[in-house]
């Protein structure tokens, strides 16, 4: 048996009991090796709506991290699922171009949009009718579709699915910082929606359907820690300047927030997200084992370089069987 | 888009109010600004060409459009895209290119 069956067996036991307990208990026993960093950086910034300077925000709020970007190929995965005229779905296409620019004017090298739809198979017809197509052709920006990108198989390290290997798409292997750009959402059966769950759009259709069903059958929870594992963002542009409350990600309320969240950990960022919602991460399953070895969740971990999380919220409205993920 | 393929496949329940409603629906989406889309909808009306009288116009508008859309075929990165198109596209008397004969 090789030490990778024999790591997944053993995982796949313990996680049979599942919880953020059992994660420590694999990292305490060497099979789930902790990825956290000493300290996360996490940028609130404030912006009321999308007709405002975007680009200018974005280059300011960027320039807080002092990342090293010069001749980098950058990848931005926004949230696209599907258009639906009115609602809130779909991370802004203003932000997503904005972006795009602020990497460009801070020096990266090449800057890509990347997403592969998880209900929508014409992934041309989401771009064009929600926006994103004439904002990219405007600034000159190439769009990847990941569900039908080259793909390679990629070994996992982690347990929570059970499975031997990811197919990953070439573009997302290939570019030197991938930037998860969410929409903040509740979620009908995962909570919320946000930086780490927004990666699921990285996954190929070629590979796992439509909507990617391999992994809804592994479960949600699990397969979002897997990917994250996997394929971890370097860096997070969280659009809250109109979230999504209710029955997201599709059929809830828009939900003004007027706020960006930047972040160089897609686990802080999440919590820190959670907790403008009004909502308490550790409660959020994927989000509390993510705490455990992949990120930093507790808040003296956690650097705030733009604004401090207000002191009281009005928190997002959930779903009845999310009640308890209230703060 | 799986809907309109099940759409194609009512043709023989025209009666049906729903199925009518979608129809119309659908011909009001031609200028659907994707060529996969676009071909998915030629291939459900070419379907009901024969038991409507505006789908015949619809049917050439249509295909004018997905023609010049896929003029240059290396232009368009999906190979399904490609393969729909050329169904689409194809034969003028072929109903419905998914039908079963018997």
């Amino acid at each position: 048996v090789s030490p990778l069956t024999s790591r997944r067996v053993f995982g796949g036991a313990l996680l049979a009991g599942t919880g953020a307990l059992a994660v420590r208990q694999l990292c305490s026993t060497g099979f789930l090796r902790d990825r956290r960093r000493r300290q996360s950086r996490v940028a609130i910034l404030h912006e009321d709506s999308y007709d405002g300077p975007l680009d200018r925000t974005l280059i300011e709020g960027l320039r807080l991290f002092d990342l090293n970007l010069r001749g980098k190929t950058v990848l931005l995965k926004p949230n696209l699922v599907e258009y639906i005229p009115g609602a809130e779905v779909n991370t802004n296409p203003r932000l997503v171009g904005a972006a795009a620019s602020a990497f460009l004017a801070l020096g990266a090298k090449t800057v890509l949009v990347g997403e592969g739809p998880g209900h929508q198979r014409d992934t041309v017809l989401v771009l064009a009718e929600g926006g994103l197509e004439a904002e990219l052709r405007e600034r000159r920006i190439r769009f990847v579709d990941l569900n039908r990108d080259e793909i390679r198989k990629v070994p996992l390290q982690t347990p929570f699915t059970g499975l031997d290997c990811l197919w990953l798409p070439r573009t997302v292997l290939t570019s030197d910082f991938v930037v998860s750009m969410p929409k903040l959402k509740t979620h009908h059966w995962a909570g919320v929606t946000l930086s780490m769950k927004n990666l699921f759009g990285v996954m190929p259709g070629v590979a796992y359907g439509w909507p990617k069903n391999l992994l809804h059958w592994k479960g949600i929870d699990r397969s979002i820690l897997d990917i994250n594992a996997a394929v971890p963002a370097h860096f997070v542009i969280a659009d809250g300047i109109i979230g999504m409350e209710g029955n997201g990600p599709l059929h809830g309320s828009p939900r003004d927030l007027g706020r960006i969240v930047l972040a160089d950990d897609p686990v802080a960022a999440d919590f820190v997200c959670s907790r403008l919602m009004g909502l308490n991460p550790l409660r959020v399953n994927y989000l509390a084992q993510a705490a455990e070895f992949l990120g930093n969740g507790t808040p003296e971990r956690i650097v705030h370089l733009g604004e401090m999380l207000p002191a009281t919220v009005q928190p997002f409205a959930v779903l009845p069987e999310f009640a308890h993920l209230h703060l | 888009m799986p809907q309109l393929s099940q759409l194609a496949a009512l043709r023989f329940h025209y009666h049906l109010p729903i199925v009518r409603n979608s129809l119309t629906w659908m011909l009001n989406r031609l200028d659907c600004p994707s060529a996969y889309s676009l071909a998915w909808v030629i291939l459900a009306a070419a379907a009901y060409k024969d038991v409507r009288s505006d789908v015949l116009p619809a049917l050439d508008m249509a295909r004018d459009r997905l023609a010049t859309m896929v003029e240059d075929p290396r232009t368009v990165e999906d190979t399904s895209t490609v393969a729909l198109a050329a169904l689409a596209l194809g034969p003028e008397n072929t109903n419905n290119p998914f039908e079963v004969a018997v």
